[in-house]
């Protein structure tokens, strides 16, 4: 037979479906495995491969978002995330459209700069900067936390990158048009930019999200834990409630896998424009 | 004259754009990242001053066990992870690009593993996989076989490498995946025309073309091998018996609980000076293109 069906597969294609569905349960497989674990209570060391119906319960979920230390490190984590991801939409197009313009005196110097802090890895700042908070009494506080985040010069850079390439016609055909600088930034090249600037959130909010290293070395009280420093602390010690432990890991997940979901263009679209920060 | 107070007031409106940022950078990496580098000169206790010794935490440095053993582990990593994540990838990347209608999906399903939390991942693998409990052992008694213990001290890093390499793999993935798009596919059918198999066209298009893209995966997956640290916090905690440590781990341990904050200073120097050579040999094998 010459001609296949048109939904017809030849043993070649089937071949490589088989091998997708089987990449793609090996992807999943960690997830089934702990929501497998999460419906039902720990009471043993044994557990069947799947649980029987009288076991399946969703006691771990409500236990978990009915328990007020939770709570508080969910909030604590939406208020550090959002923080320093508004904190990087303000001050990272600013500064990406003053290093794409190239109009400061020392603007290569200064485009430099920004590439030297980004190679510089923050896990090497830790130690002063755990000095300097605590001096200056921002240890286990907000402020203290978000700051040294609140410009991430990956940030300025992707902002800049994109908008070196919007041609600078737009802004002088506003500016014949009665806008000044101000107005054509904020009228045209900031509206123009809203792709990069959404590609910068999702960057943001999902390395804010869950960054482990800074929480925990400047926070230290129960009151200031965060989401990422909590649950790993919750698989610590001999016993492990492994039906808790993965039900807080899954609630964990839903906000950055939903914003992916959701906006999944914009994590895409990001490496395409990182491929181009070769640094 | 006009176009002179033009200028002036560009400048001060991009003055203005920029300061608060710079500001930032400067007080909260630049001045932090300074201060690591003096400080390894010092002896540092936590409740008290620095205090200036010259060369000898590097003297430490030298004969420490702890070091060695945490240099080892995190070149190791590297090791294990950099031709694992770059071939897989690769390997990844075209077997996705081959399916036209599930191609979307199959992007969306491998990055997902990137989009959950390190520290969430590492407690995932750490009970649902590699524990008495996880997937993997129960299947094996089910079978009636002997559990493995995927987290002692001879398989610990293997372990937590292959859990790197499911977070990340679907990732660089996509990176290769950029690089592919960016090939004509008229090379290809001209390829084609002219009678090339699949694996001559690998080898004389893909794999030359994509040598740039290769190049930055190579370096990128590089430097992400040294900056192990979360991963190793949630599952091991850096044993059992410091097996899984790296030098970003020891520099934590040395601060936070050991609090020698001038010697901990120093082994996170020592792992900047080696981000910063790996990114030196970057710009020299990829050019150094002033477009960014």
């Amino acid at each position: 037979m010459i001609f296949r069906r048109r939904d017809g597969f030849s043993h070649a294609d089937r071949a490589r479906i088989v091998l997708a569905i089987l990449f793609a349960v090996l992807v999943f497989l960690p997830f089934l495995w702990a929501l497998r674990l999460s419906i039902q209570q720990t009471h043993s060391t044994y557990v069947s491969l799947l649980p029987g119906r009288d076991d399946i319960t969703i006691a771990n979920f409500t236990q978990l978002l009915t328990d007020a230390v939770f709570l508080r490190w969910i909030l604590n984590s939406v208020i550090f995330a959002t923080s320093v991801t508004l904190g990087n939409i303000v001050f990272a197009p600013l500064a990406g459209y003053a290093l794409a313009k190239r109009r400061l005196p020392g603007s290569n110097f200064l485009f430099l700069f920004v590439i030297a802090m980004w190679i510089l890895p923050y896990q090497v700042t830790l130690i002063p900067l755990f000095i300097g908070l605590s001096r200056a009494g921002l240890v286990n506080t907000f402020p203290g936390l978000i700051l040294p985040l609140i410009v991430d010069p990956l940030a300025v850079l992707l902002m800049r990158q994109f908008m070196v390439s919007i041609p600078a016609t737009y802004e002088e055909a506003a500016i014949i048009d009665g806008c000044n600088r101000l107005q054509s930034f904020f009228r045209i090249t900031l509206p123009m930019s809203t792709a990069a600037i959404m590609v910068v959130s999702v960057t943001i909010f999902m390395f804010a999200w869950g960054d482990l290293i800074l929480p925990l070395v400047l926070t230290n009280s129960e009151r200031m834990t965060v989401l990422t420093v909590g649950v790993a602390q919750f698989s610590f010690g001999d016993f492990t409630d492994w039906g808790r432990t993965m039900a807080a890991a899954i609630i964990g997940s839903v906000p950055t896998i939903l914003l992916f979901l959701v906006l999944n263009k914009y994590f895409f679209r990001g490496i395409v424009i990182g491929e181009g920060i070769k640094g | 004259m006009a176009n002179t107070t033009l200028r002036t007031r560009n400048t001060i409106i991009d003055g203005a754009f920029l300061l608060p940022a710079l500001l930032l950078l400067v007080v909260f990496r630049l001045l932090p990242g300074m201060f690591t580098a003096i400080a390894s000169f010092t002896k540092w206790p936590v409740i008290g001053s620095p205090e200036f010794i010259g060369l000898a935490n590097f003297r430490t440095l030298i004969e420490d066990t702890h070091f060695h053993q945490a240099l080892f582990n995190t070149l190791h990593y590297s090791a294990m992870l950099i031709p694992v994540l770059v071939a897989g990838s690769l390997a990844l990347a075209l077997f996705i690009v081959s399916f036209v209608r599930a191609q979307a999906a199959l992007k969306m399903i491998h990055y997902l593993p990137m989009v959950i939390p390190l520290s969430i991942t590492a407690v995932i693998w750490k009970v649902g996989i590699y524990s008495p409990f996880g997937a993997v052992n129960q299947i094996l008694s089910e079978l009636g076989m002997q559990q493995i213990q995927f987290l002692r001290a001879d398989y610990a890093r293997q372990s937590i490498a292959l859990t790197m390499v499911w977070r990340q793999l679907g990732f660089w993935a996509l990176m290769y995946i950029a690089g592919l798009s960016g090939i004509p596919r008229s090379f290809y059918e001209s390829a084609v025309v002219d009678g090339a198999t699949y694996v001559q066209r690998f080898f004389f298009i893909t794999w030359p073309l994509l040598k740039p893209v290769t190049l930055l995966v190579t370096i990128l997956t590089t430097i992400a091998s040294f900056r192990v640290f979360g991963i190793v916090y949630a599952m091991t905690g850096g044993g059992p018996s410091g097996a899984t440590k790296t030098l970003l781990y020891y520099s934590y341990e040395l601060g936070w609980q050991d609090f020698r904050m001038g010697y901990g200073s120093t082994v996170a120097f020592v792992f900047l000076l080696i981000v910063l050579a790996l990114n030196a040999v970057q710009r020299w094998l990829i050019g150094d293109s002033n477009d960014l």
